[in-house]
Parts: C-alpha cells; structure tokens; sequence
C-alpha cells in the first residue's frame, strides 16, 4: 500500500490535497464564521448566536453555538436561487467559482509538515540523510516556483468579483466590481514585493525549502529577519480579502458590493472563499515568517535546549508539528478577526494613499535594505 | 517532475524515436484547442467581456503548453502577467467605458479585404510549410522542429536559471526592455496630467464681499465637529452579519 502510493506521486498528491482541504480547511472556515459572529458580539456587549442546537430525544446539544454554521449552510442550500432577469447567465453562474478556486488551488503549495520517513516510524531519526531512503512530502506540490504560482493564482480571484459586478446588471454592484479590483490590484503588488526581502533571504521561492532555512530556532524565523516586511504583509494581504478594515469593495452596513444580486449557495461560496482566503493568508504567513511546520528547539531527533534532550520517535516529531502548525494558523485566523472587528472602515483615498504611498515604497525600502545586507553578508561577491 | 518534452515528436515517430506517453498527448490536445478556441472567440464575439474572458482562456492554454515544454517559469509568468495582470485591466476599461455591443470591425473598402486576403494565404502557407516540413521526408526545418529526447538539462526552466541568464548575458536587452515600460509609464502619466493643470481660473470678489466658495471659520464648528466625532465613535460601524 505505502509502495504503491510512494510510485504514484499523483494519487499521493490527490489524498493530500483532500485531507488538507476536506479535514482542515473547510472546517477551519466553517467554523471561523461561527467565531467571527461570536467575537464580534463579545466584543460589542451583546450574546452573538448561540441558540442552534441538535435535539436528539431528551439529549440537547447546545455547544455555545457552534452547530450556527450547519442550520447557515442548510439555510443557503435551500433558499431561492435568483438570477437577475437580464444578467449574463454564463458569467454570473462563473463568477463565485473563479472566487472561491484559485484559493483553494493554492493551498497545494503549503507544506504542512516535514517530510515523512516511510518504515521509521517509530525509531528516533538520529541520521536522517541516510536513514529516510523513501519519503512522503507533506505538501501537495513541491513546485521550484513555489510563491510565483502562488501570486499567479491570486492576481486570478479579481476576475471572480469583478465578473460577479459585472454580470448581475446593477449599477450598485457594477461599482463595487470596480472598487473591488481597484483595491485588488493596487495591493497585489505590494504583496508581491513585500516578500521579496524574505526571499532573497532564504535564496529560494518554494514554500518547503523556505520553512527548512528558518530552521527550528525561532531567533532566524522570517518575522524576526524580515519584521517590516511582516508588517507590509499582512495589512497588503487584508486588503487583498477584502474583509475590514478594506472592506469597501462589499461594505455590507451601507453602500453594498459585487454580489448584491447574488443568493443561496451561490452567495455562499462568496461567502465562503473569504473565510479560506483569511486561512490561506494565515497559512502563508506561517509559512514565510513564523517557521512553517517549524516548532521551537524540535529537530528530526527531538528536543534540543542548551544541552537538555529529549528524544522522540518520527511519528511523534511529526504529529507535534502538524498540531503546531494548526495552532500557528488559529492564531492569526484570530488575529485576523480581532483586526476586523477592532479597525473602522479606510475612505477610498485612504485606501489608495495608503496602498500606494505608503506600503509601496516601504516593501521597496525594504528590498533594498534586505538585498544590502544579503550582499554585506556573503562577502560582496 | 518528469519532463514531457518528448511530447512534441509525435507529430512525426519514425522508428527509434520515443514516442509521447498518453498523458501528455491528451494533454497538448486539450490546451492546444483550448489556446485555438479561446482566441478564435476573442475576435468574434460582440460582447466585449466575453472577448475578454475568452482570450484569458487561450493564455491558460498557452500557459499549460509552457508547462508541457518543461518552461515552469514562463508558465507561471504567462498567468501572473497577462491573465492576472494586463487582462484584468482590460476587464477593467471595459467596465468603465461600457461601450454599447457593437458589431466587430469589418471589412468594408477594397484595402482592408486586400490585408485579410493577404494574412489569410500567408497564414496558410506557413501552416502548409511547416505541415509539409514535419510530414515524411523533411529537410531542414524538420530536423529543427524534431525535439530532443529524455530530460531537460539540470535546472532547466528554475527560477535559478532564468535569473542567471537575466543578470549575466542577456542583462543588457532585460534592462532595456524595462526602461522602454517605465517610459510607457512615465508618457501616461504625463498625457492624463495635462487636463486637469488648464481648469484654475482666478476669480477677483467685489470689494467686501465675502468668497462663500472658502471654508469659514466659525466656532461653532468646532463644536459640532467635536460633537460628530463622539456620535461617530458611538455609531462605530458594527453591522455585519
């Protein structure tokens, strides 16, 4: 079985890519949209939903509301699909997929842990250059082009919003179309640079051999190299989701966005391919600035902190960085949701001053710092 | 990754030669009519974001032919640029200028039949060359569409490899062809400033009027501004779902 799967890299990559998206992405967003609804009431002074609950006979499960995300999705599954009478039924019908896809396919290049050592299990990898004859990646695509495929793809999710302005013929949704890829565009490029400094710090664009140079001391991890870059980042990145502070592209409370025509599931994916967006995000983050699958002081043998070890088998090593590298993402899911509900919504010209600006020529401040300090540091050759 | 180069040689398997596995034939078939089909709608359809989306999905199909020719750089580059970049400003124009469905250009007078007459049987003839060339019996042009066999060299195609060419022998032309955008962008910039500098004209007030155009000051402005502020944070905008 293990031989088999080890021969056929695509179907290794097919059941890693399920078990990536169906066992952690999807229920991660599921029930962010819980959690959103619940930290937002928190921190508002008021209850949020807490009242779904599953009866089974006497037995009333309550679970403070969590069960809120199936009663939703059962709830869009059923409701009216609408198509408006004169919209463009082919693009208003591609419009959510083109949302929702590109993020999902881009999640093949997340490496979620280190490599898996077929037949050492359960023995203590003291020599793993020699010992691992016969890996298992975990990440779907090792790609030499790593972050390029990932940027490629992103600049791709504009065409999901502004085709869904586009097509529904209304005004109101054809100018939050316009807003929408506006505000994409102009931070699509700071995004971009921003990451520049840490790739020429690692000297490689793939996700996997970037999470290896930061290495298990969180001292040489991305956020401490490259701490504006971090910065830039993350706020380009909140922009690109499109969530608020940025959220002008849908304003929600007021002026309404690109998929004001849209209903049921269809609204749903949008829906949906925001919350994946601020996993992705939180994934990708990890990955360039917080170690990865990396875990403080854990090498392939185990624990080791000034002069103290503690060995532990493969499996072991392994299975501590899949749930760090989980903790890792819940925690700037949470980041992200505290941002949202925290920060009053950017003016256009705000948004623009401050994506062009500001953000844009400190990603290239720090590209050429970066690239100084590179260059000082491998002897000026 | 395995290379998929030997793909190409099954436009003509003499004994000896590799040929192609199935994966990669079905492959090219697909991207290829993909790539054919897509630009094919982007000339003839009336509406214009139709022609727009059309031809992003013949740059997907040229992007997948990269990938087949083992070119992962220029795959990635062909869908980050064109498709995600330059085509979403296309969207994007069109939006704005929303033009009414027009019918496509047409050709009307005797010069503009005479050009598609004349890219038509020029088409064809190099269609026919290159057919002919690759049939049985081929001579030069043959033995230069004939693709090598096995793997690519070491690196081939890395985003190591195309920097190193950048920055080393093609330096030059990649730098130059960088100041030739930034011109592009600097003439823009230029062409939409000139508008907006022409519409300042000085106004002269008849002595003690007062310009209501400017913004008075007025203390209970301060105030109310005071004021505003404190409704606004009260109303801190926390609909949502």
């Amino acid at each position: 079985m293990l031989e088999f799967l080890i021969e056929h890299t695509w179907l290794q990559a097919l059941i890693k890519m399920a078990l990536l998206i169906l066992a952690f992405v999807m229920p991660l967003a599921s029930l962010s949209t819980w959690a959103e609804r619940r930290q937002s009431a928190m921190m508002q002074d008021r209850l949020g939903p807490n009242r779904a609950e599953l009866r089974l006979g006497s037995i009333e499960l309550r679970l403070w509301g969590i069960l809120h995300f199936v009663a939703d999705a059962l709830k869009m599954v059923f409701k009216e699909d609408v198509v408006p009478a004169r919209a463009n039924r082919f693009l208003f019908g591609l419009a959510p997929i083109l949302a929702i896809a590109p993020v999902i396919i881009t999640f093949a290049i997340i490496p979620f842990g280190s490599d898996l050592c077929v037949g050492h299990a359960f023995e203590v990898l003291r020599d793993p250059a020699s010992m691992c004859t016969s890996t298992i990646p975990l990440q779907v695509a090792r790609i030499d082009q790593g972050f390029l495929f990932y940027f490629a793809l992103a600049s791709l999710a504009v065409y999901g919003t502004t085709l869904a302005g586009w097509a529904s013929y209304n005004k109101w949704s054809l100018l939050g179309g316009l807003r929408a890829s506006s505000q994409m565009m102009s931070y699509e490029v700071t995004m971009g640079l921003s990451l520049m400094g840490a790739f020429l710090i690692y000297g490689t664009l793939e996700p996997h051999a970037m999470v290896l140079a930061q290495g298990p001391t969180p001292s040489s991890w991305g956020i401490v190299t490259q701490p504006l870059a971090f910065f830039i980042f993350l706020t380009a990145a909140i922009a690109e989701t499109k969530r608020a502070p940025f959220d002008l592209p849908e304003g929600e409370p007021e002026i309404i966005g690109y998929f004001v025509e849209y209903s049921g599931m269809r609204f749903g994916i949008f829906f949906l391919a925001e919350f994946v967006e601020t996993i992705f995000l939180a994934a990708v983050v990890t990955t360039v600035f917080l170690g990865g699958w990396q875990v403080p002081w854990l090498y392939p043998d185990g624990f080791h902190l000034m002069g103290w070890t503690l060995e532990l088998p493969h499996l072991a090593v392994v299975l501590i960085q899949l749930v760090v590298w989980s903790l890792k993402i819940i925690v700037l899911c949470w980041l992200q949701l505290l941002i949202r509900w925290t920060l009053p919504r950017f003016r256009p010209d705000q948004l623009m001053r401050l994506g062009w600006k500001q953000l844009l020529p400190a990603s290239l401040i720090n590209i050429v710092v970066t690239a100084g300090v590179v260059l000082a540091r491998s002897g000026g050759r | 990754m395995t290379s998929l180069l030997p793909l190409l040689s099954t436009a003509q398997v003499t004994p000896g030669e590799v040929e192609a596995p199935l994966g990669p034939q079905v492959a090219f078939w697909v991207l290829a009519a993909l790539t054919v089909v897509g630009a094919m709608l982007a000339v003839t359809r009336r509406n214009l974001i139709g022609a727009v989306m059309s031809l992003v999905a013949s740059f997907f199909g040229l992007a997948g032919l990269y990938l087949l020719l083992s070119a992962h750089f220029l795959a990635a580059i062909q869908v980050l640029v064109y498709a995600g970049g330059i085509m979403v400003l296309f969207v994007f124009v069109v939006m704005v200028l929303n033009q009414e469905e027009a019918e496509p250009w047409a050709l009307r007078h005797v010069f503009g039949l005479a050009l598609g007459v004349a890219a038509a049987v020029y088409l064809a003839v190099r269609l026919g060359q290159l057919l002919w060339a690759a049939g049985p019996g081929g001579g030069e042009l043959a033995s230069r569409l004939r693709i090598r066999e096995g793997a690519p060299p070491q690196g081939y195609g890395t985003v190591a490899a195309i920097g190193d060419y950048f920055f080393t022998e093609f330096l030059f032309p990649f730098e130059a062809v960088s100041i030739l955008l930034v011109i592009a962008v600097v003439g823009a910039v230029v062409l939409a400033r000139t508008t907006v500098a022409k519409a300042t004209t000085v106004y002269e007030l008849p002595p003690g009027e007062v310009d209501l155009r400017q913004p008075q000051h007025d203390a209970r402005d301060e105030v109310l501004g005071v004021l505003g502020h404190h409704a606004q944070a009260a109303n801190r905008p926390g609909g949502g779902h």
